[in-house]
């Protein structure tokens, strides 16, 4: 017998220990932050694996070259992507945990089987690394791998943060098979919504592409051009397709709120507006930049690229609350503020900051002579 | 009972500890060995060593490969998975905790970054900045450790916490400090023992064999300090949590036992390794002793949360999710009806009863398995029934039963369909398995709800008088389930048990 009942988790007993929107605020910094490394780094993934098909490990062509120029970046960017994980998925459990672990265990198996793939895309990454030259049938499909691995990941995180905003989803999955093997699959918007993402990496890992070309501009203008036309490549052809798949994902939402992005509510529907525009703006930019490298175009496109995605968080965290409204908002949970413990964080995050900037600039300059 | 709990069929318990023990052993060794890196790279400058320097760079490879992804991710893991298995004591933790979390991430973060900057800094930094990075990551790992120590102490020892809510305290509990130190000794420890693993494959003799002194400076003291400072630690205990680990619970005592064997023969390894000069008995016993340092550290880290029993947050949650001041209002409506995940189909009452109530810390065949044990045992279902109803008695400090009478049955019938589909030969019925069927689930002849001086002087015949009517005590104790027979041999068992040890007393 199946169950379809909407049971819903109560939220925690204990108040929250800041104000709703210094957690919020918190939260969608770190996402953005996140989301950004993970674009990096699966597009990254990809662009590397193509290369290296497109090179066949000749280490003396421009694919090869970027290949290996791109490799050296993916450890680095997957404990970054991590690292930076770590902090939303903090701040998504405090505002949201009751949610979040029910459809957690929902899928219990694939949402745990995320580290140890991520664990062999990252040594993936260092083997890679590390034996270059010569081309071995591992290292052949070591990057094919890695990508499929993070791109399974990207499918079930989001699959995950779909379900969590869908209670009704619950029973009918946890109840039928308690052993988490199962997916939310019967939604409509999961793959749109995951498709747009994705596509979203690889437009996004276009721009950082187009970034290295800049930089090697005054040494090699050759392999510089290649860069800028493959990073706006990689660019241009998934944003106009993923201006589609939007439109797609749009439609896939419940009527309420996709209406709601359609002119009811006038903050959200020029959100989606403007997160569009300037996406389809920063193409023509970026066209301009494979021809002036040095021009200000590429800065421009970055930046309209970078308000776009700030646009398409908070978009996405205001289409997470459309579909809560009617059982759960963030005035229901009482308010405790530990300030003491938040002066505490605060420092700390000043200090951490500093020690950041002092590391990077440290390992930028080089300070052996 | 607010959330669902996941049916991974061999055993929730076995899930977490198979992320966390490999996590906790590589995450004390990032510390240790970030502060041996640290020191011996600094004396290797500083007295113009180049092989030392050179095995400081090659230990710091495989350090930043062991550490930064298997550590850092199966540390997310640890994440993962505990939000999986418990997600209310996770929910309440991260509510009490977040700051301090946040704080362990900025920590962490600046861990993470440091380990790469010193890594890939070996031919781009000068030695003083290298250096400088090196202790930063140190000061930064080894604060990342004082932060979620706090936490992780605090799940034990949680002090007034729970009626107060006074968040300082409850971070800087009663076992804070002692913890703090018996890790930081630990990660000295794994220090010492990764270093010899490293060791092991250079192939400089002389240069294996200075490491592996050296390895000796950090394992030996440390370990002989982790005695004190795990008494200071036992001692800060509060005294219903020491009756648990004292109480004769079979299984706490074989942890406390693999943690000393496992503390003695690491110390024994470490010296053999220093005196063998073969490179290849040096590999193997590197190989031992990684192995050995990961049961101690899973005797150690099975000991603290067994210490923890009944609760996953002392006094205030416990281990299947409820929190202590539910239980009367559970009591009061039923637990069918304070569950929230549940299915419409009645024939289904006893398996979401005993999800809810018993599957957070038992499997049916797998790791703590109920059908398997009672299967082996031979308890009939009238027999469960009883047992499940006085799951708060028990020697292994579980939850009590909060349900009806009816529940109880439900999850007995339940357990026992399972136990008859596994088709097991039950044991025979010896006289110690009959005390261990019925008396000694609660009771220990000299340690926890002792019956030595209850049963003294009594004859066998009284003794088997009492078996027979021991339900009539008290509520708490359910009849003798047995034959004549079976209460015959258990009480010339209790008599020769009792007489045995006032001969030995008397002589």
């Amino acid at each position: 017998m199946i169950d379809s009942l909407l049971i819903i988790p109560t939220f925690d007993p204990i108040p929250l220990p800041a104000p709703v929107w210094l957690l919020k605020g918190l939260l969608l910094l770190t996402l953005l932050l996140h989301l950004i490394a993970m674009n990096l780094l699966l597009g990254g993934a990809w662009t590397v694996f193509w290369c290296a098909i497109r090179s066949k490990y000749q280490p003396t062509s421009h694919n090869g070259r970027l290949f290996r120029e791109m490799l050296a970046y993916l450890p680095t960017l997957t404990a970054m992507t991590v690292t930076l994980g770590v902090a939303p998925l903090l701040f998504v459990q405090v505002l949201y945990g009751h949610l979040v672990y029910t459809s957690s265990i929902a899928m219990g198996w694939f949402w745990w089987l995320v580290f140890p793939l991520v664990i062999i895309a990252y040594y993936s990454f260092y083997y890679l690394k590390f034996h270059q030259g010569g081309e071995t049938a591992i290292k052949r499909w070591l990057p094919l791998l890695a990508a499929l691995i993070l791109l399974w990941i990207s499918f079930i995180l989001s699959n995950n943060f779909n379900l969590a905003q869908q209670p009704e989803r619950f029973s009918k999955i946890i109840l039928e098979d308690p052993s988490g093997w199962s997916l939310n699959l019967g939604d409509p918007t999961t793959f749109p919504r995951w498709l747009h993402m994705v596509i979203g990496a690889i437009a996004v890992c276009g721009i950082w592409v187009m970034w290295l070309g800049r930089i090697e501009h005054k040494k090699d203008v050759e392999y510089a051009m290649f860069k800028m036309e493959f990073g706006y490549k990689l660019f241009a052809l998934p944003t106009m397709i993923n201006i589609l798949v939007g439109f797609i994902f749009m439609m896939s939402l419940p009527r309420n709120i996709m209406m709601r992005l359609m002119g009811k509510s006038m903050l959200e529907t020029m959100l989606w507006l403007v997160g569009m525009g300037l996406a389809i703006w920063a193409i023509p930019v970026l066209k301009r930049a494979t021809t002036e490298p040095q021009s200000s175009a590429l800065p421009l496109g970055t930046i309209l690229v970078g308000i776009t995605i700030c646009a398409m968080v908070l978009l996405r965290d205001m289409v997470r609350s459309a579909y809560q409204e009617g059982f759960y908002t963030l005035d229901m949970p009482k308010v405790d503020t530990m300030w003491g413990a938040i002066a505490m964080f605060f420092v700390t995050f000043v200090i951490g900051l500093w020690l950041l900037r002092w590391l990077v600039q440290t390992y930028l300059k080089g300070s052996k002579t | 009972m607010n959330f669902p709990v996941w049916d991974v069929g061999f055993g929730l318990p076995l899930l977490i500890a198979l992320v966390t023990i490999p996590h906790v052993m590589v995450a004390h060794f990032a510390i240790g060995g970030g502060l041996f890196l640290a020191i011996y790279g600094a004396r290797a400058r500083s007295t113009n060593d180049p092989a030392m320097l050179s095995f400081v760079r090659s230990h710091s490879r495989f350090f930043m490969l062991l550490t930064l992804v298997f550590g850092a991710l199966t540390g997310v893991g640890i994440w993962f998975t505990i939000g999986l298995v418990s997600p209310a004591a996770t929910s309440a933790l991260i509510h009490t905790f977040v700051w301090f979390w946040a704080t362990e991430w900025v920590m962490f973060f600046v861990e993470i970054a440091a380990a790469i900057v010193y890594y890939y800094g070996w031919d781009r930094l000068d030695a003083t900045t290298h250096q400088r990075v090196i202790w930063l990551y140190f000061g930064a790992a080894w604060g990342s450790l004082a932060v979620i120590n706090g936490i992780i102490t605090f799940m034990l020892t949680s002090g007034t916490w729970v009626t107060d809510h006074n968040i300082w305290p409850a971070f800087f509990n009663v076992t804070y400090f002692p913890s703090l130190i018996f890790r930081t000794l630990l990660c000295l420890v794994m220090a010492g023992i990764f270093a010899i693993l490293t060791a092991a494959f250079q192939n400089d003799d002389s240069l294996r064999s200075r490491i592996n002194r050296i390895a000796i400076l950090w394992t030996i003291p440390s370990i002989g300090l982790l005695v004190p400072t795990g008494y200071w630690y036992f001692s800060a205990l509060p005294q219903s949590t020491k009756l648990i680990v004292s109480g004769g619970w079979t299984a706490l005592k074989s942890a406390q036992h693999n943690l000393f064997t496992s503390a003695i023969g690491l110390s024994i390894l470490v010296v053999l390794t220093m005196l063998t000069k073969n490179r290849n008995l040096n590999r193997v016993l590197s190989g031992f002793i990684i192995l050995i340092g990961l049961n101690l550290f899973g005797s150690f880290e099975w000991y603290r949360e067994a210490a923890r029993k009944p609760y996953v947050i002392s006094n205030y949650m416990y281990s299947n999710g409820m929190l202590v001041n539910d239980t009367t209002s559970i009591k009061e409506a039923g637990l069918f009806s304070s569950m929230l995940w549940k299915h419409s189909d009645q024939t289904m009452k006893g398996e979401d009863l005993f999800r809810a109530a018993c599957q957070s810390c038992h499997s049916l065949s797998g790791y703590n398995g109920i059908a398997k044990m009672v299967a082996e045992r031979g308890w009939t279902e009238e027999q469960l029934g009883q047992l499940v109803q006085r799951t708060g008695y028990f020697r292994g400090a579980m939850p009590p039963f909060v349900g009806t009478v009816e529940e109880a049955n439900l999850i007995a019938t339940y357990i026992a369909t399972k136990a008859n589909s596994l088709n097991a030969t039950p044991e025979s019925l010896t006289p110690k398995r009959i005390w261990d069927n019925n008396c000694g689930l609660c009771h220990t002849l000299d340690g926890s709800r002792p019956l030595r001086a209850t049963l003294s002087g009594l004859s066998v015949a009284d003794l088997q008088e009492t078996i027979l009517t021991v339900d009539q005590l008290s509520d708490a104790i359910p009849k003798f389930f047995g034959s004549d027979v079976d209460a015959d041999k258990l009480a010339s068992y209790l008599e020769a048990q009792i007489s045995k040890r006032e001969e030995g007393v008397s002589k």
